[in-house]
């Protein structure tokens, strides 16, 4: 508008065999909304969608605290504001509301006292079947089969609603080449696992995302641990020994900022243990096309 | 009255990468994947209350993006 960038979609895709879901997304600047230009994007979304035989899209939508009548996810957990401009507009487009998703933040640093006593606890409810690993950047050559298969159940194991989420299958050599990628990118990872000993194999991960900016806040990335070995507090030892890690390795980061599905109870209770606290919603959204 | 043009551009592999310049002019040296990031940028703040979820520009590249393709951000889900 007038020479000037005002508000970006964003059209996103897997190989069709992997399924027809397109993610989108839509974002005015705050100061040139009302004018159409979400419309008109919008539109320009589902034409490229149409085109390229998509029959769903899935979007992620901000929802700021409002008062009033709320909009409840179909899973039973999470709502959003109904009168919202964006939970208006995609209803009137045909989207369906299918899950919320909690923006948490933990500031930092964590007290060691706290950190140490947390990870301390886990490790005393773990059984000593389980042994912690930490590295930052690159997967030692031993685990990457064992890395594949954690990033893949992240797309099988992750609530994911109706959302008609794929599974993506991670490999070896992929994991290599994403390395080989991330090595020249903005940011490091910082990542613990549990190996299960009785069979070498890792049980569990969880990734922290680090900007070499230290005044920038730390990306929670992927936690998960395999349903096989859940019921041992890993879950908080991953998280409480990776923090601990990060405070150790690359200090000064004023914040942790994570999603979580609200219906991830298990996962938001380590978070809150830990000491996360929500600062906002989204909606994930999704409607289905005609098939053209 | 529509007073604004639609454009589409691909994502970037990187800022610094000349290569990507074929995609959308000559002059191209990010200035335009930039100002898109900026647009995001302000959609999270105006949405979260704080620019602790702002991404600078490399974050957002293909090769700064994330594994996961079920958020479109420079964030992601847990």
């Amino acid at each position: 508008m007038n020479g000037r960038i005002v508000a970006r979609a964003i059209f996103e895709t897997r190989p069709a065999a992997e399924g027809n879901t397109a993610w989108v997304d839509v974002q005015v600047h705050p100061q040139f909304r009302r004018r159409g230009l979400g419309t008109a994007l919008a539109d320009q979304l589902e034409t490229l969608a149409t085109e390229d035989h998509r029959t769903s899209l899935v979007v992620y939508a901000v929802s700021k605290a409002a008062a009033g009548e709320r909009l409840r996810s179909p899973t039973g957990f999470g709502s959003v504001p109904a009168g919202n401009a964006e939970v208006r507009f995609l209803l009137d487009r045909g989207f369906r509301l299918e899950q919320v998703n909690r923006a948490s933040r933990l500031a930092l640093p964590l007290a060691a006292d706290i950190v140490d006593g947390l990870v301390e606890q886990s490790q005393q409810r773990a059984s000593p079947d389980y042994r912690l690993h930490q590295w930052s950047g690159r997967t030692p050559d031993r685990w990457l089969d064992d890395m594949a298969l954690l990033f893949t159940r992240m797309s099988t194991d992750a609530p994911k609603a109706d959302l008609d989420v794929p599974e993506d299958v991670w490999t070896r050599q992929r994991l290599i080449e994403y390395e080989d990628r991330a090595e020249t990118g903005p940011k490091t990872s910082v990542i613990s696992v549990v190996e299960h000993r009785p069979t070498a194999r890792l049980a569990g991960i969880t990734e922290l995302g680090v900007s070499a900016e230290p005044d920038r806040p730390v990306s929670q990335n992927d936690t998960i641990v395999l349903k096989e070995h859940r019921g041992h507090r890993l879950g908080m030892l991953l998280k409480a020994a990776n923090i601990r890690s990060l405070q150790s390795t690359a200090p000064g980061h004023p914040s942790i900022i994570t999603f979580n599905a609200e219906e991830n109870q298990h996962m938001l209770e380590v978070n809150e243990a830990v000491g996360f606290s929500a600062i906002g919603y989204e909606g994930a959204w999704k409607k289905v096309l005609a098939p053209s | 009255m529509t007073d604004f043009t639609l454009e589409r551009i691909a994502i970037p592999a990187h800022l610094d990468d000349p290569d990507e310049a074929d995609f959308i002019g000559a002059d191209f040296i990010g200035a335009d994947f930039i100002a898109t990031v900026e647009v995001r940028n302000a959609t999270e703040a105006d949405g979260y209350g704080t620019e602790e979820l702002s991404a600078p520009p490399p974050n957002c590249c293909r090769s700064g993006s994330t594994r996961s393709t079920n958020r479109s951000s420079c964030l992601r889900l847990e």
